[in-house]
């Protein structure tokens, strides 16, 4: 039998990342929203090759899942190895996160742009209804015949989870609940290959620091091992970082302005944004803020909520040749007046990130 | 800041409209369009990608430079939201 997850309001705003990872999360002691909301923070990584920036959105180890195990990443190129592992963490966990790929699942808004994502599978069960032979290989590069051979897949459907919800740039992206088939299961599963630097570091920091990465081009799920490293490499980030918001925010402001194509990294800042706001949405939950605090808080979430279209924007007029660095200008400017106030009130409230936040002395420009 | 003159208002009105229009595949007269239709309801059906990519033919088709703080704590949820929009930037846009 299935447990009901528990998680059934409260994870909107997270992430592609996040939003099944709290549902996974919530099935354990504690509250795991309350969690990543405190969790949240934005750090970049500033000496990678080509330019390329790397960003960190917690500033505790996500993939500790409690005092006893944690989640690393696991792999098997051929679908079989791949269901059969699925289906020992079900069996010994009652859940399990796969790596999907979002172009290539049905409920999925994004189209063909391929876009990593969790989703949370939680059961398995005989088919109802028989699955068409062409249906198994489609979009995995499979002969007829191939895969499956373990009789895990053939015949069996999968409860699916997946609670990311959020306006997306192309429409609205409702939450999924059902039973899939095996095929589908595969075709979320499909690899996106070859693989972008930028999704490989989005992976690679999901949880909030870097977790090692199965091969390339290979089906991915997340495998509970042993207990976490606190010490050693659970909590670093190794390379050189940014954790403070205001260096942060004015790195930003100049990749914008200088650089002369950042849209690699929009969906960072789409993420960093989504996570800002929900933070924010917790805060005023968790400790009822009134009057100016509120307002406060408020506007920090609507000026992150703001910056993608402004930065959306700003790329679209730059790549026909009618740049808009004071627009750019203007949405930092107000995001770092509107984060001063917020962390003053998140901090007077007791909900400071106190490993990243700002330094007292910071001043908006 | 001068009031905008009807005949800019009008112009505005009508490219916005023409665009919605378009964007949202319809075969409908922009001018049967209503100022207070959602842009994203029953009639239109305008998404955020779709709404950066209006904007930006609108700078075009009228020669506007919509302003900094077009995306600043303003939402875009009727028509009218985005003729005045548009209208303040060709208040400020140089003729």
């Amino acid at each position: 039998m299935r447990a009901q997850p528990a998680v059934t309001v409260g994870a909107d705003g997270l992430s592609c990342y996040t939003a099944n990872l709290a549902a996974y999360l919530d099935r354990y002691p504690g509250d795991a929203l309350d969690r990543i909301a405190r969790s949240v923070r934005l750090a970049v990584r500033t000496d990678l090759p080509a330019g390329l920036l790397a960003f960190s959105h917690h500033d505790e180890p996500l993939n500790v899942v409690d005092g006893h195990s944690r989640l690393e990443y696991a792999s098997a190129p051929e679908p079989d190895r791949a269901l059969e592992a699925v289906t020992h963490e079900l069996t010994d966990h009652g859940q399990v996160l796969v790596l999907a790929n979002a172009a290539t699942m049905a409920w999925s808004v994004t189209g063909s742009a391929p876009a990593p994502h969790f989703l949370l599978v939680d059961d398995r069960r005989p088919a109802r209804t028989a699955e068409p032979e062409h249906g198994l290989g489609q979009g995995l590069g499979l002969g007829q015949g191939q895969g499956l051979g373990l009789g895990l897949g053939r015949g069996t459907e999968w409860h699916v989870v997946d609670r990311f919800t959020a306006l997306r740039p192309e429409g609205h992206q409702p939450p999924f609940t059902g039973w899939i088939s095996t095929p589908a299961l595969l075709r979320c599963l499909t690899p996106i290959t070859p693989q972008p630097a930028v999704h490989r570091l989005r992976n690679e920091h999901a949880f909030g620091f870097p977790a090692s990465l199965p091969p390339e081009g290979q089906h991915q799920w997340l495998a509970r091992t042993g207990p976490p490293d606190m010490d050693h490499g659970q909590t670093r980030l190794p390379g050189r970082w940014l954790t403070d918001i205001a260096e942060v925010l004015e790195l930003l402001e100049a990749l914008w302005t200088t650089r002369p194509d950042p849209s690699r990294h929009l969906d960072d800042l789409w993420a960093a944004a989504q996570h800002r706001t929900f933070r924010y949405a917790r805060l005023r939950q968790a400790r009822a803020p009134t009057g100016l605090a509120a307002a406060a808080l408020d506007e920090a979430a609507a000026a992150w909520r703001d910056l993608p279209m402004a930065l959306h924007f700003a790329n679209h007029s730059a790549r026909r040749g009618r740049p808009r660095p004071a627009m750019v200008k203007a949405t930092f400017a107000r995001l770092r007046q509107a984060e001063l106030a917020a962390h003053e009130v998140a901090t007077a409230l007791g909900y400071a990130n106190t490993t990243t936040d700002r330094t007292p002395d910071w001043k908006p420009r | 800041m001068p009031e905008p003159s009807d005949t800019l208002v009008d112009a505005v009105g009508l490219a916005v409209r023409r665009i919605v229009v378009r964007e949202s595949r319809l075969s409908v007269d922009p001018a049967a369009i209503r100022d207070d239709e959602p842009l994203d309801g029953e009639l239109l059906r305008v998404t955020s990608v779709g709404l950066l990519g209006m904007l930006v033919r609108l700078e075009d088709e009228l020669d506007v430079t919509l302003p900094d703080d077009i995306f600043a704590g303003r939402s875009f949820r009727t028509v009218a939201d985005l003729i005045d929009v548009v209208t303040s930037g060709c208040a400020h846009s140089p003729r």
